[in-house]
């Protein structure tokens, strides 16, 4: 059965984790998604943090997800062995071509003209500065999609803004948001959420477009902001703004109507479980699991406004259930009883999960770079059609013959040229550090 | 104008946040969506905030949020013409999203394998905490809940303090979007391979797969074993990390390479290439770094979020501002790209709303639509659409069907 995305290749020039991240969504349903990268310049943040890291910084400066190689060690080529892109770079193509050189622009032309659409992540104003902005693109494939994902759009006074997904979390009302409730919002360490809620987002806008192409004929360039994507994940705070002038802040981990809801410390070393109550059965079925206590009988608690109010001495209550028992045995015990709970996983714990591996989330792959490992798997289950991982995470350059000969047509003799001249590799230049 | 999903019918069996938030994406950028609801309504018109802080059904910022440009039906779907009416529906649509409790589709006699018998084309996606399969398919679940099982919530944190979830809702509309997408995929599926299918969207398995750290660390584990610690949340060099400044915070990142841009910026020239603070190891001692504080914080504490943004941007640094929801609402660039329109909701009057999540010229999304009243196309889809005289809505509507 072919794949619901059969047919329609995507030219993918995004790096760090949202593009990439929506670029993995197509190419799980099928989609031809070709990478763009190059071996004369690193793409920041991209295919790991440094190009080619010495074992040394690996082992010692640059802290376990900094070093995320098998067995922390870079190898001869490090770019193809790390997590932060391996992780969702199965069933992708790549090429490598020097798009700052006339010739290059010239082949990624003949490339796109070939295709269904481009998605790309850098800041408003380079692809263009490149020559191969909408315009230019739309010249050689009138139809073509492409959807461009910026910190804060391509228009408007910020239109050039740069910053890390933190930061558009920043200028999004998030973090000020999620921030410790009581604290100095200093404290707040980052989040990336911006990039999985960017990633769906570019996925999204992807399929749309596409779709309107196919029944009118006519392409368009799309305009994505990230911080307006993640806006949208939380019209809770800005309804409350723009219809009773009120301002929120963090409540951390607690509900705007239901209690006690929380986060409670655990037997162990940083071990903590999440706590949910939303009606008054839950609450008795609480007091139970924990052995009805004198204090929980305060008949203050027996309804969820009296609750509410008075969660400071709930969370102490029950905080000093929690702490002397381990956390999964908590949140087992309060699940039986219909109760909402569960432990705060470390990557460790979510890795051993018997639901995860249940439904045949970790896949095995064999890499040629890396070898045999469990790499995550699916984000949904399709009964027709599953997410299957076709290919392991593309090395780099690693489709050069297929682009270059395939695709464009290039003679052997051409191809050589081409790898002579810096466009064709699959090793950055010495240079690149 | 044409609209990008303008020809994809949705028949929507969702309630609360996840499965509208999925709808809602499809219904802002054209596709026709029916909300089919139980006779007292989505339980979602009870959550706050709610206008002017008066509980109503038809007053949930929630609610009129996640179901603008939707058409609403009731529908006992638990009486046997109640299901009679969704098949009869199911028949012409080319998606059905549902979020209850798994089993429960199939309890009222409206699971896949009898939808595909009805519309062997239909995709239908069901929308659930944990997945339609596996040990925690029953348990119940909440946002926080999710994310602590599922997502980096471990990390969200500083050392030795408890960690924090995301805010509000994020979870779970978060799924919504990754549903969306999944949807729009199987609606390719169909419409351009022929190929009806069920798909199985889990909350929880939204956060395992989220590149938000999670899918870097999984994959980190295999890879070396170990696990990533609790970071230092302001970060290496600096200046770096929060600051408090004149009216609020603000997000520096200007430290180690980017150090010689922060003082052009800070019109301190003379430290650009001082060696008692430009050198890497001047930047990466901790001593330094407070000694820095001494001369950052003055200067950071005399501008508004908006001059140091406006400053770093020009100095080429990046850089964020820890924004209110107010400071978004009178921000100039989103003004300009007029990303709050008003809605006109009947109980409400003209509100400011969260507009649609990208710009597409060619097919703009908008709101066409407010979101509906309770029931408010019955008439429309039971008697226009579905043939029944206005005498059967009123034996439907006594008997307790709609």
């Amino acid at each position: 059965m072919p794949l619901p995305l059969e047919g329609i290749r995507v030219i993918a020039n995004t790096y760090t984790w949202a593009g990439p991240y929506a670029m993995m969504m197509l190419a799980d349903m099928g989609a031809e998604i070709i990478r763009v990268e190059s071996i004369q310049r690193w793409q920041w943040n991209t295919r790991g943090f440094m190009a080619r890291p010495t074992k040394e910084q690996a082992a010692v400066l640059m802290g376990p997800m900094g070093a995320a190689y098998p067995n922390r060690d870079p190898g001869p080529r490090p770019w193809n062995r790390h997590a932060m892109f391996n992780s969702h770079a199965r069933n992708k193509k790549s090429f490598t071509v020097d798009l700052a050189s006339p010739e290059g622009v010239d082949i990624f032309k003949q490339l796109v003209a070939q295709s269904d659409a481009v998605v790309e992540n850098s800041t408003p104003g380079v692809m263009d500065k490149l020559g191969v902005g909408y315009e230019a693109l739309r010249r050689v494939r009138p139809d073509l999609v492409m959807v461009s994902s910026s910190g804060m759009g391509a228009a408007g006074p910020y239109a050039g803004h740069r910053g890390f997904g933190s930061q558009m979390e920043d200028l999004s009302g998030f973090t000020w948001l999620r921030c410790y409730p009581d604290g100095d919002p200093a404290d707040t360490s980052l989040s990336n959420h911006s990039d999985a809620a960017g990633g769906a987002g570019i996925a999204f806008a992807v399929l749309a477009a596409l779709h309107y192409r196919n029944r009118t004929g006519r392409g368009q360039w799309v305009d994505m902001s990230q911080s307006e994507n993640l806006i949208g994940q939380i019209p809770d705070a800005v309804m409350d703004y723009t219809m009773n002038g009120r301002v929120q802040k963090s409540i951390g981990n607690r509900h705007r109507s239901m209690a006690p809801q929380g986060v409670y410390p655990s037997l162990g070393d940083d071990k903590w479980v999440a706590i949910s109550v939303a009606t008054d059965e839950q609450w008795q079925a609480l007091c139970h699991a924990m052995g009805n206590p004198a204090w929980a009988a305060n008949p203050r608690y027996e309804t969820s406004l009296g609750r509410w109010k008075n969660q400071d001495e709930l969370d102490e209550g029950i905080g000093r259930w929690t702490q002397r028992r381990v956390g999964r045995e908590t949140a087992e015990s309060l699940q039986a009883l219909g109760v909402a709970a569960g432990e705060i996983t470390s990557d460790a714990e979510l890795s051993g999960d018997p639901h995860l591996w249940s439904r045949n989330f970790f896949r095995m792959v064999d890499h040629p770079e890396t070898g045999r490992h469990w790499h995550p798997g699916p984000l949904w289950h399709f009964s027709e059609t599953p997410v299957e991982f076709r290919t392991p995470p593309v090395l780099m350059g690693e489709h050069n013959e297929y682009v270059y000969k395939e695709l464009l047509g290039c003679s052997d003799a051409e191809y050589r040229r081409l790898e002579e001249t810096g466009h064709i590799g699959m090793d950055f230049v010495p240079e690149v550090v | 104008m044409e609209l990008a999903l303008g020809d994809l019918k949705v028949l929507d069996l969702t309630h609360f946040v996840a499965g509208p938030a999925c709808t809602k994406l499809l219904a802002d950028f054209g596709a026709d969506v029916l909300k089919v609801e139980r006779l007292e309504g989505d339980p979602a018109r009870n959550l706050g905030p709610f206008f002017r802080d008066r509980p109503h059904p038809d007053q949930s910022g929630v609610f009129l949020h996640l179901n603008t440009n939707k058409r609403s039906i009731t529908l006992n779907l638990k009486s046997r013409a109640g299901a009679q009416l969704v098949e009869e529906l199911a028949r012409d649509a080319d998606v059905l999203v549902e979020s209850f409790r798994p089993g429960v589709m199939e309890g009222l006699g409206l699971g896949y394998d009898t939808l595909r018998s009805i519309n062997p084309a239909l995709v239908m996606v069901s929308i659930s905490n944990f997945g339609q399969s596996g040990p925690y398919r029953d348990l119940p679940g909440t946002d926080l809940v999710l994310y602590s099982m599922g997502g980096p919530m471990q990390s969200n944190s500083k050392v030795g303090e408890y960690p924090v979830r995301l805010p509000g809702m994020v979870t779970q509309m978060h799924a919504g979007y990754v549903a969306a997408v999944a949807t729009l995929m199987g609606f390719f599926g169909s419409r351009y391979k022929g190929i009806g299918q069920h798909i199985d969207c889990s909350i929880f398995e939204s956060q395992a797969m989220s590149v938000d750290r999670r899918l870097t660390g999984l994959l980190t584990h295999q890879y070396h074993g170990e696990i990533v610690p609790r970071s230092d949340v302001r970060g290496a060099g600096y200046p770096q990390g929060v600051y408090p400044c004149k009216d609020g915070y603000v997000n520096v990142w200007g430290g180690l390479q980017f150090f010689p841009l922060t003082a052009r910026m800070m019109e301190m020239p003379e430290m650009a290439d001082d060696p008692h603070w430009a050198t890497r190891d001047a930047q990466l001692d901790s001593q330094r770094k407070d000694e820095f504080d001494v001369i950052f914080l003055p200067w950071i504490i005399e501008r508004t979020k908006l001059e140091y943004l406006q400053m770093a941007r020009r100095a080429g640094l990046l850089s964020g501002a820890l924004f209110t929801v107010e400071d978004l609402l009178q921000d100039p660039h989103y003004q300009a790209r007029d990303f709050f329109p008003e809605v006109d909701h009947p109980a409400t009057g003209p509100v400011r709303y969260v507009g649609p999540i990208v710009k597409m010229p060619a097919s703009p999304a908008g709101f066409r639509a407010p979101a509906p009243l309770l029931g408010q196309h019955n008439e429309e889809v039971y008697h226009g659409q579905l043939g029944f005289t206005k005498a059967d809505l009123v034996r439907m509507r006594r008997m307790g069907v709609i």
